[in-house]
């Protein structure tokens, strides 16, 4: 799973509450080539959560500035920055809330819940 | 020409103008006449055409057209009036004569009534076989004529309508199949791919043998042989029209971008299909795309190779479905065909982990109901899993399904409420009838608006 994708994702455990965001995350940070596109990382910087990846860049050790750069759509050091913000292949997702632990496992992600939870 | 997915005619026509964006091209299809086929021409094909053409993702086969031609003599003569019809009234209204009898009879004799009327149900049955049989048998002669005018059909075309569309087949053999002019025989060893649409007065494999002995008599260096053909002519008549081209793609176009290496399921999409569902989407960039059915995972892998400015998410709920999925993207990534990841989840399709109003976009190809669950089971899923759709899609987001279940869609999903019919498209799926909805969200100011 890439860590950017971290930023839309809640804990989906009925009753959790409206803590239910951000989760945090668990796991080594893989660093995995791809194409870098301005395009996307442009798009996608003016829809994301900044403090809720900050804080996940924390939990797995990558080095993001703590707060979003003003000039952060002209900033190409900073854009390449986040788009080398990798995968987790091995690792978790857990609720700070409720404490519900969501495996990856292999980079698939489980979000399938026990009966007693729906 | 090529053949395209029916129903997705103006996807493909799109797709190839497009593509060949900047050289002068021409694309027509006529979604009625001619269902399933695209027919462009390209001026000044150079090498560059050949990899534009198996760059594209919504066209099964292409061929290069020698020329159209209309022909007179290949349909049958309009039916004429028979007693057929006299014949199956008497017997209605005999029968109707015996059941009004059979009230007045007692219980005995209606056994005996029955059988007889039994009987001669089975008779008229057989008559009609009969009947039908008769009508089958064409006139020998008329036959002769349609087929002899098939023959002439070959060399009403000029010597330049051959020769260049024979031309443009070897250009792409050497382009693509890397076969130089000195390995190119004088002999070329060809077949005859005939089909045909319609009525007429005789078989597809008569038509092609026909058509193969006056081309052997046209081009006599050129050798017929059923099997491991060079090249393959092919041709469709369909109704009184006879097309002929070569055939120059070796095999499907849409189906050469999925890597052999693929792990697919059993409801594994059509990519063609794929690629119109994207296309529909109008995706642009930095969108978040779910597909929360993803199956193996072939709607949003092809994403994010055609339109790598998005970000995608697929999920399923089968442990089997995401292990290929990621395998996909794994073996992908190899390849180094993959120019955007995309994330796998394994989750319920109707409790996704997305914040409310976080995804611009769903796609996803619906369970029909015939090789993954049933119809009753999909009267309660649908709702859910639109109610989760509409859950996590922003306002103003869309969702793009591929269904069976119309009637499910139009009573329970389409409303004022929730989901706006955008646009949809009706596609013949390998014979079945589906459905492509383009959906809206219906956001909450609108509907106050409506009221």
């Amino acid at each position: 799973m890439r860590i950017l994708s971290h930023n839309m994702l809640q804990c989906i455990v009925k009753g959790c509450g409206a803590a239910n965001y951000p989760l945090r995350l668990n796991g080594e940070a893989v660093h995995k080539e791809s194409e870098y596109n301005e395009d996307f990382i442009k798009h996608m910087m003016s829809k994301i959560d900044y403090p809720a990846l900050y804080q996940a860049s924390q939990d797995v050790k990558i080095d993001l500035p703590s707060s979003l750069p003003e000039d952060y759509l002209d900033n190409e050091e900073f854009l390449k920055k986040i788009h080398d913000v990798t995968h987790i292949e091995e690792g978790g997702l857990y609720c700070n809330n409720c404490k519900r632990i969501y495996p990856i496992k292999n980079g698939i992600v489980n979000m399938l819940l026990n009966e007693n939870e729906v | 020409m090529a053949t395209v997915t029916s129903g997705l005619e103006h996807i493909a026509a799109a797709e190839i103008g497009d593509a060949f964006l900047g050289s002068q091209v021409e694309v027509q299809y006529d979604r009625k006449d001619y269902p399933g086929r695209v027919f462009f021409s390209v001026s000044n094909m150079t090498e560059d055409s050949f990899s534009i053409l198996n760059g594209l993702h919504s066209v099964e086969y292409v061929y290069c057209l020698i020329g159209r031609i209309t022909l007179q003599s290949c349909c049958p003569p309009p039916a004429q009036p028979t007693t057929t019809t006299d014949d199956t009234e008497q017997l209605k209204s005999s029968l109707q004569e015996k059941e009004g009898q059979e009230k007045q009879s007692d219980e005995g004799e209606k056994v005996a009534e029955k059988k007889e009327e039994h009987k001669k149900r089975k008779k008229a049955r057989e008559d009609d076989k009969r009947r039908k049989k008769k009508k089958t048998e064409v006139d020998p002669q008329l036959k002769e004529k349609a087929l002899a005018e098939i023959a002439s059909a070959v060399s009403i075309y000029n010597e330049t309508d051959w020769e260049t569309a024979y031309g443009v087949w070897k250009s792409y053999a050497r382009a693509v199949k890397g076969i130089r002019n000195s390995e190119m025989l004088s002999t070329a060893i060809f077949s005859v791919s005939a089909r045909t649409a319609g009525s007429h007065l005789f078989r597809e494999n008569e038509m092609g043998e026909t058509l193969a002995a006056s081309i052997q008599t046209l081009y006599p260096r050129w050798r017929q042989q059923c099997r491991n053909s060079e090249m393959e002519i092919m041709a469709y008549l369909r109704n009184s029209e006879l097309i002929l081209g070569f055939t120059i793609t070796q095999s499907s176009l849409s189906m050469s971008h999925v890597s052999a290496s693929r792990d697919l399921g059993v409801t594994a999409l059509k990519p063609a299909i794929a690629y119109a569902m994207l296309r529909m989407a109008q995706l642009r960039p930095g969108m978040i795309v779910v597909d929360p059915m993803s199956g193996c995972g072939t709607i949003p892998q092809m994403g994010s190779n055609i339109w790598s400015h998005c970000l995608y998410f697929a999920g399923d709920i089968s442990e089997v479905a995401v292990r290929k999925t990621k395998n996909n993207e794994d073996s992908a990534r190899e390849e180094k065909r993959r120019t955007a990841p995309c994330d796998v989840f394994q989750w319920d399709g109707t409790l996704t982990p997305f914040r409310d109003n976080s995804v611009d976009m769903v796609i996803t190809d619906m369970p029909f109901g015939k090789r993954i669950g049933n119809k009753q089971g999909n009267t309660k899923l649908y709702p859910r899993i639109f109610q989760e759709m509409y859950r996590i899609v922003r306002e103003g987001g869309k969702a793009v399904v591929l269904t069976q279940e119309t009637e499910l869609m139009q009573s329970k999903i389409i409303s004022r409420k929730t989901w706006k019919d955008e646009e949809h498209m009706d596609i013949n799926q390998g014979g079945m009838k589906t459905r492509i909805y383009v959906l809206s969200k219906v956001n909450a100011s609108e509907e106050v608006q409506d009221k």
